[in-house]
C-alpha cells in the first residue's frame, strides 16, 4: 500500500516545479502595439490577436498588451521593461517595435508583423529559415510603390506630380523601401515624383498644403507608425484640400481616404497568432519562414471621389475589392 | 495397532506445492494460455484487418485529396479560360487589362497575368504587387511558358519560389484558333493551403503535394512549404516518386518527425504532382488498440475469473481429500469407530467408502480376534484348572497306591493271627459242646446244671459271635487283598454271554446274601451270535459286577422312596456288532442327575453316604473297559427312570492293546462300597 502511494505521488513531485514555473511568468504573451492605450485601431487589433490566441487554445489571461504609442523613447523603455518582464514571446507590431526589441533580446522568441523587408534589415538571415529568435509576417512589398502610383493614375489620370510620404522607419539600405519601385512606375508613367519623410505631425500641414496649391498633384501614404497615428488627421487635410490620396494602410480608405492599397493586417496579426502558438508549444522561430501577405486588397471610397470631384474609372472599380458607400 | 510413521526417506528440503495450488495453477495457466491465444489471433487478424481497411480508406481519401488539388488548378485553368477566347486578342488592350483585373478578382491565387502574342512578345502584364505594364514587348517565344503552352494547349510550369518563401507555379493556356496567343499566370500555390488544409482525414490525419521530384507545395503545416522542404528522403514519397519508386507501396512509414503515419498517395497526371495522404498510425490503429485494450481486460477478467474460479474449485477439491486425510489418520491412529462421510458422488467418494470398508472389516476382525483370544483363555483356564484337579488326582492316587501296598501288607500280617482266632473259635464251640455232653451224663443238682447250661450257651453265642465277626473280618482283609493285587490273570477268549450269565448270578447271590430281603427281576436277553471275545475274564466280570451291584443300589434307593407298584428290573443284553460285542445293563432305579452324569468316572467320586463306596468302581470300570481293552462305555440315563450303560468290547481287544505298566485296575468284585 505504502509503494502504491509513492508511485502515485512522483507524477506531483515531478509536475510541481513546473507549475511552480508557470506560475512564475503568467506572462506567456507580450504583445508590443505602436497605439496608445484606447486607441480604438488598437484595441481593434489587440483584440483580434487575442481572439485569435484564444480560438488557438491559449488563453486570453496569458497574453499582455504593451502600449507605445508612437513615441520612440516610450517605446525604446517600453522595449527593455517589457525584455526584462521575461515574457515566452514577443509580439511587436510594426518594425520600429521589433527594431527597438530585436538588439535587446537573442533568447526570447520574436513573432513580428510588419517589417517590410526584414532581410534588408538584418532581423533574419533568410525568408526560408530565419535561422534567430525572430519570425514573422511582412506586410508590405518594395514593388507596392509602383503599384500605388498607377493605383493613383488609374483613378485619377490627370496627375501630374506625385508625393511619397514615408516614414522615417522604412529606411533600407541605398534609400526607401518603395522609392525605386515608385520612380520606375513614375518614369512610364511621365509623372514627376518627390519622397517627402515625416517625423512630427507638425510636418503634414505644410505638406498638404503644397500640395494643394500645385493642384495636379496626388499623394502616397506609406506605411508606417506615423502614417498609422496620423491617418485620421491626414484623411481630413486631403480631403479638404481635395487632394487624391492613396494610401497603404486599408483602414484609411474607410476612414475617408480615396483608396487604400494594401494588406489586411488582422490577417497578419491572425496568422502571426498560430507562429506564437506554435512557438508557445515548442516549435523553433528560427524553423519558421517569414510569410508575405497572402491578399494585397484596393479599396476605393467614390464617396470621398465625388466629394473631391472626381470621377472613378470603372477599370478601378472593378479591381477594387471593396467599394466604400 | 502402531502408529504409522512417515517415510524416513521423502526429501526434506524439497518445496511441497500442495495439490489445491498445482490444480490452481494448471487450471489458470490453461485458461491464461487459451485466452492468450485466442486474444493473440484475434489481434493478429484485427491488426491486418484494420490496417487493411485503414489502407483502404487512405487511398481513397489520398484519391478525393488528389481530386479536390485537381480541382483547384482545373479552376484557375477555367478561369484563365475567359481570357482565351480565339477573338479575345482583337479586343482593346483597354478591355483585355480589364479582363485581366476580372481574371485577378475572381481567381485570388493569381498574383500575375499577363497576355503573349503569337509571336511570343508581352503585350500585357497585370499584377498585384507592380503596376501594370502594357506591350512590354519581352521576347518569351522561346520560352517553355509559350512553346509548350502551344503545343500541350495548357502548361503547367516548375514550382518555383517568389520572395524567397512563396512558392508558385506559372500557368499558361493557349488561346483558341489559328495562330494563337497565350495567358500565362503566376498562380500563388500558398492557396492549395486552403484546399489542403480542408481535406479532413480523421482527427489528426493530414494531406500534402509534392511535385514529382518530391518538392513539397502544399501542408497543412504552412511553414513547411514556405522552407521549400524537399521531401524526397522521405521512404514513401521516395517510392511514389515517378522513376525512382520501384513500385513498393509503403504503408506504414515515419514523417519527418520520427512519428509513425499511415500514408497512400495518388498522382495528379496533369501537373506530375503527388498528393499524399497520411494519418497517424497511433488515430489510425484508434479503433485496434480500442480491441486490444478490449481483449487484455477480456482476458485479464477471465484470468481473474479463472483464478477465483480455480481457487475455488481447487479448494473444493481439497476439502473432501482433507476429509479424508483425517479420517485416514484417525484409522491409523486406531479410531475404528467414526466414519468417513463424503458425499461428493465421484472418485473421493467411492474411495471414502472403501476406507470406510476397510475399517469396517479390520475392527471386525478385531474384535472376532478378541473374542477368540477370550475363548482361547478361558479354554486355558479350563485345561489349567482339570491340569491342578489331575495334579491332585495324581497325588492322591499315589497316596492311595502306597496305601494299597501297605494294606496288602498289614492284610497279610493280620489274615495269619485271624486264622487262629476264627479255627479255634470254631474249635471252642465244638469244645463247648463236646463239655456240655459231658455234663449231661454228669449229674448235678438242676440248679447248677441250669447255670452250667446257661453259660454254655452264653460261651456258645459269644463264640458264634467271634466266628461270625472273624469271618467278617476275614472277609475284609481278603478284599483288601485283592483291591492292592497287582496283576489280574491272562487274557484269553472267553465266551461271552457265559460270563455275563456268571457275573449276574454272582451279584444277584452277592446282593442277596447281603440282604436277604432284597428283590429284584432279572431280565436277560443274550444274542446268540455274541460269541466270544479276547479279554480278560477276572476283569471284565469285575466290570460287570460293579456296574450290577449299582443297579440293585440303584433299584433299592428308588424302593425306598415308597412308590407304590414298583418293580425293581434289572436288564442284561448282548449284542454281536461284528469285530465288537456289546453288553447293555440297565436299570430302572433312581437315574443319574446331570451334575453327577459328568464327574461319574472321575475316582473317588461317589454318590453313597461315606463309608459305603470308595468311589473308585466305575473309574476303575472305565480305565479296564478303555484302556486294557481299547473298548468304550457309554451312559444313558433319566433322572427318576433308568440308567443304562452299553459296554462295547472289541473281539481282539485285550490281544491289541499292550498292557499298561503301572497302576493296573485293581480289583474291586466288592461291588457297590
Amino acid at each position: 500500500m505504502r509503494r502504491r502511494t509513492l508511485i502515485a505521488g512522483l507524477p506531483w513531485l515531478i509536475a510541481s516545479p513546473t507549475l511552480a514555473a508557470r506560475a512564475e511568468s503568467a506572462t506567456r504573451v507580450a504583445a508590443h502595439w505602436p497605439f496608445t492605450e484606447g486607441d480604438t485601431e488598437g484595441r481593434a487589433q489587440a483584440a483580434a490577436f487575442g481572439a485569435a490566441l484564444q480560438d488557438r487554445g491559449e488563453t486570453d489571461r496569458q497574453l499582455v498588451n504593451r502600449w507605445g504609442g508612437a513615441d520612440r523613447e516610450r517605446t525604446r523603455a517600453l522595449s527593455a521593461d517589457l525584455v526584462r518582464s521575461k515574457p515566452q514571446v514577443i509580439f511587436p507590431y510594426l518594425p520600429a517595435r521589433l527594431r527597438a526589441v530585436s538588439p535587446l533580446i537573442h533568447t526570447i522568441p520574436i513573432v513580428f508583423v510588419g517589417a517590410a523587408d526584414p532581410v534588408g534589415n538584418g532581423f533574419v538571415a533568410n525568408r526560408k529559415r530565419p535561422g534567430g529568435n525572430i519570425a514573422g509576417f511582412t506586410l508590405s512589398e518594395s514593388s507596392l510603390g509602383g503599384k500605388w502610383l498607377a493605383a493613383l493614375r488609374g483613378g485619377v489620370p490627370a496627375i501630374r506630380r506625385v508625393t511619397l510620404l514615408r516614414n522615417a522607419s522604412s529606411q533600407i539600405r541605398g534609400g526607401h523601401l518603395f522609392t525605386k519601385a515608385l520612380e520606375k512606375t513614375a518614369a512610364a508613367l511621365a509623372i514627376e515624383t518627390s519622397v517627402e519623410v515625416a517625423e512630427r505631425s507638425g510636418d503634414i500641414e505644410p505638406l498638404i498644403a503644397d500640395l494643394a496649391w500645385r493642384k495636379d498633384a496626388a499623394l502616397i501614404v506609406a506605411p508606417g507608425v506615423f502614417s498609422a497615428v496620423n491617418g485620421s488627421r491626414l484623411v481630413a487635410l486631403t480631403t479638404e484640400h481635395r487632394i487624391p490620396t492613396v494610401f497603404a494602410i486599408r483602414r484609411f480608405a474607410h476612414r475617408g481616404g480615396l483608396i487604400s492599397y494594401g494588406p489586411d493586417p488582422a490577417e497578419a496579426v491572425r496568422r502571426a497568432s498560430v507562429y506564437v502558438e506554435r512557438i508557445l508549444r515548442g516549435d523553433n522561430p528560427g524553423t519558421l519562414p517569414i510569410q508575405a501577405p497572402n491578399q494585397l486588397k484596393p479599396v476605393v471610397n467614390p464617396v470621398t471621389a465625388r466629394a473631391q470631384g472626381l470621377e472613378i474609372p470603372s477599370a478601378l472599380l472593378a479591381q477594387a475589392d471593396e467599394v466604400v458607400e | 495397532m502402531t502408529k504409522l510413521n512417515p517415510p524416513q526417506n521423502a526429501p526434506q528440503k524439497y518445496f511441497r506445492l500442495p495439490l489445491a495450488a498445482k490444480f490452481a495453477v494448471a487450471f489458470v495457466g490453461l485458461v491464461t494460455l487459451v485466452l492468450f491465444i485466442n486474444g493473440a489471433v484475434d489481434l493478429v487478424l484485427n491488426f491486418q484487418e484494420a490496417k487493411d481497411n485503414a489502407i483502404t480508406v487512405q487511398r481513397e481519401k489520398a484519391h478525393a485529396a488528389a481530386e479536390s488539388v485537381e480541382a483547384f488548378v482545373s479552376e484557375i485553368e477555367n478561369q484563365i479560360g475567359w481570357t482565351t477566347r480565339a477573338e479575345w486578342r482583337r479586343i482593346s488592350p483597354e478591355q483585355q487589362r480589364y479582363d485581366f483585373i476580372r481574371l485577378m478578382r475572381q481567381a485570388p491565387a493569381i498574383t500575375e497575368v499577363s497576355y503573349l502574342d503569337p509571336s511570343g512578345r508581352e503585350q500585357l502584364r497585370v499584377s498585384r504587387l507592380e503596376s501594370d505594364v502594357i506591350a512590354s514587348g519581352k521576347d518569351f517565344s522561346t520560352a517553355p511558358r509559350f512553346t509548350q503552352a502551344l503545343k500541350d494547349k495548357t502548361w503547367f510550369g516548375p514550382v518555383y519560389f517568389r520572395r524567397g518563401s512563396e512558392p508558385y507555379m506559372t500557368v499558361a493556356v493557349a488561346h483558341a484558333g489559328r495562330d494563337p496567343g497565350v495567358t500565362v499566370a503566376e498562380v500563388n500555390l500558398k492557396l492549395i493551403w486552403d484546399v489542403v488544409s480542408a481535406i479532413h482525414n480523421g482527427e489528426t490525419g493530414y494531406a500534402f503535394v509534392t511535385t514529382a521530384t518530391g518538392r513539397l507545395i502544399a501542408h497543412p503545416d504552412l511553414s513547411l512549404v514556405l522552407r521549400d522542404t524537399d521531401l524526397s528522403t522521405l521512404p514513401e514519397v521516395a517510392a511514389a516518386l515517378p522513376g525512382k519508386g520501384d513500385g513498393r507501396t509503403i504503408e506504414i512509414t515515419s514523417w519527418l518527425d520520427g512519428s509513425l503515419v499511415l500514408a497512400a498517395h495518388d498522382a495528379v497526371p496533369r501537373l506530375g504532382w503527388i498528393v499524399f495522404v497520411q494519418l497517424p498510425l497511433r488515430e489510425a490503429m484508434q479503433p485496434l488498440m480500442e480491441s486490444v485494450i478490449q481483449t487484455v481486460a477480456l482476458m485479464g477478467l477471465g484470468v481473474l475469473m479463472a483464478a477465483i474460479a480455480g481457487t475455488f474449485l481447487a479448494r473444493r477439491m481439497v476439502v473432501p481429500i482433507r476429509q479424508l486425510e483425517e479420517g485416514a489418520e484417525r484409522f491409523g491412529a486406531g479410531d475404528l469407530s467414526e466414519r468417513i462421510v463424503i458425499r461428493t458422488g465421484d472418485e473421493i467418494e467411492t474411495l471414502a467408502h472403501r476406507f470406510n470398508a476397510m475399517a469396517a472389516r479390520i475392527q471386525e476382525s478385531y474384535e472376532t480376534l478378541e473374542a477368540k483370544v477370550e475363548e482361547r483363555t478361558r479354554d486355558l483356564n479350563q485345561s489349567l484348572d482339570d491340569l491342578q484337579k489331575t495334579q491332585s488326582r495324581l497325588v492322591q492316587s499315589e497316596k492311595l497306591a502306597s496305601l494299597g501296598q501297605l494294606t496288602a501288607g498289614i492284610a497279610h500280617e493280620i489274615k495269619n493271627p485271624l486264622n487262629f482266632v476264627n479255627n479255634f473259635a470254631a474249635l471252642s464251640k465244638e469244645l463247648v459242646d463236646e463239655l456240655c455232653e459231658m455234663l449231661q451224663s454228669a449229674a448235678l443238682d438242676p440248679e447248677t446244671r441250669a447255670e452250667a447250661d446257661e453259660v454254655a450257651d452264653l460261651l456258645r453265642g459269644n463264640l458264634d459271635k467271634v466266628v461270625q465277626h472273624g469271618k467278617r473280618a476275614d472277609s475284609i482283609v481278603k478284599n483288601m487283598l485283592l483291591h492292592s493285587r497287582t496283576g489280574s490273570g491272562d487274557h484269553r477268549p472267553v465266551d461271552i454271554n457265559l460270563l455275563v450269565e456268571e457275573s449276574l448270578n454272582l451279584a444277584y447271590h452277592g446282593a442277596r446274601a447281603a440282604k436277604p430281603s432284597f428283590n429284584v427281576t432279572l431280565e436277560r436277553d443274550f444274542d446268540p451270535a455274541a460269541g466270544s471275545a479276547d479279554i480278560y475274564p477276572q476283569e471284565i466280570t469285575r466290570v460287570l459286577l460293579n456296574l450290577m451291584s449299582n443297579g440293585f443300589y440303584a433299584t433299592e434307593r428308588k424302593l425306598e422312596q415308597a412308590e407304590p407298584g414298583y418293580a425293581p428290573t434289572l436288564s442284561i443284553s448282548t449284542r454281536d456288532r461284528g469285530q465288537a460285542v456289546e453288553i447293555r445293563v440297565r436299570d430302572n432305579g433312581t437315574g443319574i442327575p446331570d451334575g453327577v452324569k459328568a464327574k461319574m468316572f472321575d475316582p473317588f467320586f461317589t454318590t453313597k453316604p461315606a463309608g459305603e463306596g470308595t468311589g473308585l468302581g466305575l473309574s476303575l470300570s472305565h480305565d479296564i473297559l478303555v484302556k486294557q481293552h481299547g473298548g468304550s462305555v457309554d451312559v444313558a440315563t433319566e433322572a427318576g427312570q433308568f440308567t443304562e450303560f452299553t459296554i462295547a468290547l472289541p473281539r481282539q481287544g485285550a490281544a491289541t492293546v499292550a498292557r499298561p505298566n503301572a497302576g493296573g485296575p485293581e480289583s474291586d468284585t466288592q461291588s457297590p462300597s
